[in-house]
């Protein structure tokens, strides 16, 4: 595989990341998890240069650290934060493929 | 058999057939160069080719395509063998895929395990040179894995990588309080990844 079907491998699947992710946000139980999806997408964008996807990816992963932190569930400016963080994303998903 | 020389098939001296070498002339193919008229065989379609030429010529190419084979062979195994091992750990297949790909480009054999209980069970059965692992990780942490594979063999070399955000604290934590030997930041820069590498295996040699 060469790094250009590695990239478009990511890009493909970036879809379907930010619908796992979206049912995340949606369910609210697992913020470890949340967390470390959107600290994962924050890793790989920005090893393929994707700097918009890491900048918001993030933003949402410190969102998370902080509710985690603090040792609470999202609150509903999180959850507006996230969701428009993970469309961001999606958009930017859709513009790429 | 190989006869030690045959006639050239113009001049009619004799050569020595151990001469033989691959030609540099015409075609790149093994041939011959006779000392005497310095008719060189792989011009030899103007000429019949006698049968036992045909025949030494073809044994004799048979036994150097062997002996190179051979000869690749063993400096592949070599570098194999004296390759620094790396084992990349992360919970994520697309930073997996990445790291490996980059890592083994940069002439290190590599493996990858998806979690620190997989890494631990790796890396105590292939003991690499070098551990590159995500610090954020479900159950066991990087940090943690790192302790576990510190205490599993202090050579081992640890590196620790983590998103910016947790840069600073995370760099002191994982280096002074965890024993890694080296942090880097996520997105990984493969050109400091590399950099990293390079250290840590010059370190060790």
């Amino acid at each position: 595989m060469t790094i250009g079907e590695l990239q478009e491998r990511f890009v493909r699947a970036l879809a379907q990341r930010c619908t796992d992710i979206a049912d995340l946000i949606d369910d609210g139980n697992d913020l470890e998890r949340l967390m470390r999806g959107f600290h994962s997408l924050a890793g790989i964008a920005g090893t393929y240069g994707y700097d918009e996807v890491t900048e918001v990816s993030r933003e949402c992963e410190l969102c998370c650290a902080s509710a985690i932190e603090q040792a609470r569930a999202l609150n509903a400016a999180d959850r507006a934060r996230l969701i428009a963080g993970i469309e961001a994303i999606r958009r930017y998903a859709v513009r790429s493929n | 058999m190989i006869p030690e020389t045959l006639p050239c098939p113009l001049c009619k001296s004799p050569i020595e057939i151990a001469a033989a070498k691959w030609c540099d002339c015409l075609s790149k193919k093994l041939s011959v160069v006779c000392p005497r008229c310095h008719l060189c065989f792989c011009k030899l379609q103007k000429f019949a080719m006698e049968p036992e030429w045909t025949a030494a010529l073809r044994e004799l190419l048979e036994r150097q395509t062997v002996e190179k084979f051979r000869r690749a062979l063993a400096a592949s195994e070599s570098k194999v063998a004296h390759a620094q091992t790396v084992l990349i750990v992360d919970d994520d297949e697309e930073i997996r895929l990445i790291a490996e790909y980059t890592v083994a480009r940069m002439g290190y054999r590599t493996f990858t395990a998806s979690d620190a209980e997989e890494a631990l069970k790796m890396a105590a059965e292939v003991r690499p040179d070098i551990v590159l692992t995500d610090a954020l990780m479900p159950k066991i942490d990087g940090r943690e894995l790192c302790r576990r594979l510190k205490y599993l063999d202090p050579k081992m070399k640890v590196v620790v990588m983590s998103a910016l955000y947790t840069s600073t604290r995370y760099r002191v934590e994982a280096i002074h309080d965890f024993r890694a030997d080296e942090y880097l930041a996520k997105p990984i820069n493969f050109k400091r990844l590399r950099e990293v590498l390079e250290q840590l295996t010059a370190k060790a040699a």
